[in-house]
């Protein structure tokens, strides 16, 4: 009960000085969209009629099944063509999850996505395992990152606050579970079939070609 | 003043109680030599090394870590205080209060109820029960293909395609391994990387994976985000289910759990019950998860 009072305080302090007029209302897309802390991750064409902003951790079981599951299909029905702008953000909520996004971060722009993939997909293996360093570091070799890469990486405390700025964001924005999607601005909490986003995003993309 | 007091006394013995109901299987970390040696006089009683055993097991928690000695003193000393001042106490006529009897029938009752508990339940939950509960979840575990896989990464294609011929010229995975690996990390234990299940690693390698088979390497390179891969299948299995002995005490708890609650409700459905103040739950704690 308290860490959650300390933790429900931060967001809010956080929110008020980079946030003043969030804290009321949902968000704008305009204020979802504004520049974050790290550069955006987003897939799919900027003109595109529906924006799905996606705040996720790398340690969630719930997040590694959309991405496994529902986003390859998703990503072919409407990113790759066109009707949909993706944004794929950090919400680590332990230490292990940061330290995946940051060794993402580190993997560099064109290994970015590859390494989260792969970072969801063993999951099992590093995130609820005893040494979990260990466990990731051993991972990240698939990628070629080597023992000193990857030490820095984790130790760059500035990659750190990003990451966490990114997060804090989110929760100015009302997210407090993962995954959390935001579909033109409109806030949908958890892991949704390729169906239920249909049903949200088919009108949309029917208005925006109106 | 002495209302905090009673409050902070009454969290230590209830926690001492439950600790008594936890821990009468499993004495005792000190060892004495004998239950009867006399370990301290007050006003001409005896404290003993049974008396010691008690109150260790009482303030366990509140002891943390310290030196067996110190412990031993400090717990004789807290003998020695609780000796000296029930004795005044009974003196001063205590235990003909009220207060006192309120709170001995509580703690009673207390006891009592773990106790009871406790042996009902040791005996529904036999080694039996908990290794049929364990047969019965170990036959529900969905089949997990694994595979056992070594692995070498190249950042070039044509480095890849020299890694496989010298496999077909017969030179050992491992060794090539160690020799040739961008992978630092399984190149040090000859491009192990022990049983990977399906669907658990790179998509890439996960497919050229299921194609071999045991024994076999991959005769082109595998192209992934990160370089080339070349692939070896050394095994593959369903994967076992954890040993008994890893789960045994998990099962064992949720089967105790289930007992207890059993055993309360039958109980509770015999009794005559009236809770003449209204049913309020208390506020819901997250953990910030959606599960």
């Amino acid at each position: 009960m308290k860490r959650r009072n300390v933790i429900v305080g931060l967001s809010a302090f956080a929110g008020a000085i980079t946030f003043p007029a969030l804290l009321a209302a949902q968000p704008t897309p305009d204020q979802l969209l504004a520049p974050g802390a790290l550069p955006e991750k987003s897939f799919g064409s900027e003109g595109a009629p529906v924006t799905v902003i996606e705040y996720a951790s790398l340690t969630c079981p719930h997040c590694r099944t959309f991405h496994v599951n529902v986003w390859p299909e998703f990503k072919k029905k409407y990113v790759d063509t066109g009707q949909v702008r993706f944004i794929m953000r950090e919400f680590p909520f332990d230490p292990r999850a940061s330290a995946g996004f940051m060794l993402a971060r580190c993997s560099g722009d064109d290994k970015w996505y590859a390494t989260i993939d792969l970072l969801y997909r063993s999951q099992d293996n590093w995130a609820r395992v005893s040494d979990g360093t260990a466990a990731l570091k051993s991972m990240m070799g698939m990628t070629g990152m080597d023992t000193a890469r990857f030490e820095s990486c984790l130790q760059d405390q500035a990659l750190l606050e990003q990451v966490a700025a990114v997060a804090e964001a989110g929760k100015s924005f009302g997210v407090d579970s993962t995954p959390t999607f935001f579909v033109n601005g409109e806030m949908r909490k958890g892991a949704l079939s390729l169906e239920q986003f249909s049903e949200i995003i088919d009108p949309l993309v029917a208005e925006g070609n109106q | 003043m002495g209302a905090h007091n009673f409050k902070t006394k009454l969290t230590v013995r209830l926690l001492a109680l439950a600790t008594i109901a936890s821990s009468t299987l499993t004495l005792t970390p000190l060892a004495y030599s004998q239950d009867s040696e006399i370990l301290a006089r007050v006003n001409g009683n005896e404290i003993t090394a049974a008396d010691l055993a008690i109150a260790e097991e009482m303030y366990e928690q509140q002891l943390g870590q310290m030196p067996e000695d110190a412990k031993r003193s400090v717990l004789v000393d807290a003998l020695i205080e609780l000796r000296i001042i029930s004795d005044a106490a009974r003196a001063a006529g205590t235990t003909d209060q009220d207060a006192y009897k309120r709170q001995i029938a509580f703690f009673e009752a207390q006891t009592l109820r773990s106790v009871f508990l406790e042996q009902r339940v040791a005996s529904a939950v036999t080694d039996a029960a908990v290794r049929a509960a364990y047969d019965e979840q170990a036959g529900k575990i969905p089949v997990v293909r694994e595979r056992r896989l070594r692995h070498i990464l190249l950042q070039k294609e044509n480095e890849a395609k020299d890694v496989i011929e010298a496999l077909k010229t017969g030179q050992p995975f491992a060794e090539l391994a160690k020799e040739r690996s961008a992978d630092d990390v399984s190149k040090a234990n000859g491009g192990d990387l022990g049983f990977v299940a399906e669907g658990q690693t790179l998509p890439e390698v996960d497919a050229a994976a299921a194609a071999l088979k045991p024994g076999e390497f991959t005769q082109e390179p595998v192209a992934s985000a990160f370089g080339f891969h070349v692939v070896m299948l050394e095994e593959e299995r369903n994967r076992p289910a954890p040993p008994f002995e890893t789960i045994a005490p998990q099962i064992r708890q949720a089967l105790e759990g289930a007992e207890e609650q059993r055993i309360i409700s039958e109980i509770r459905s015999g009794a005559e019950v009236e809770k003449l103040i209204p049913d309020v739950s208390p506020p819901q704690t997250e953990d910030g998860h959606d599960h």
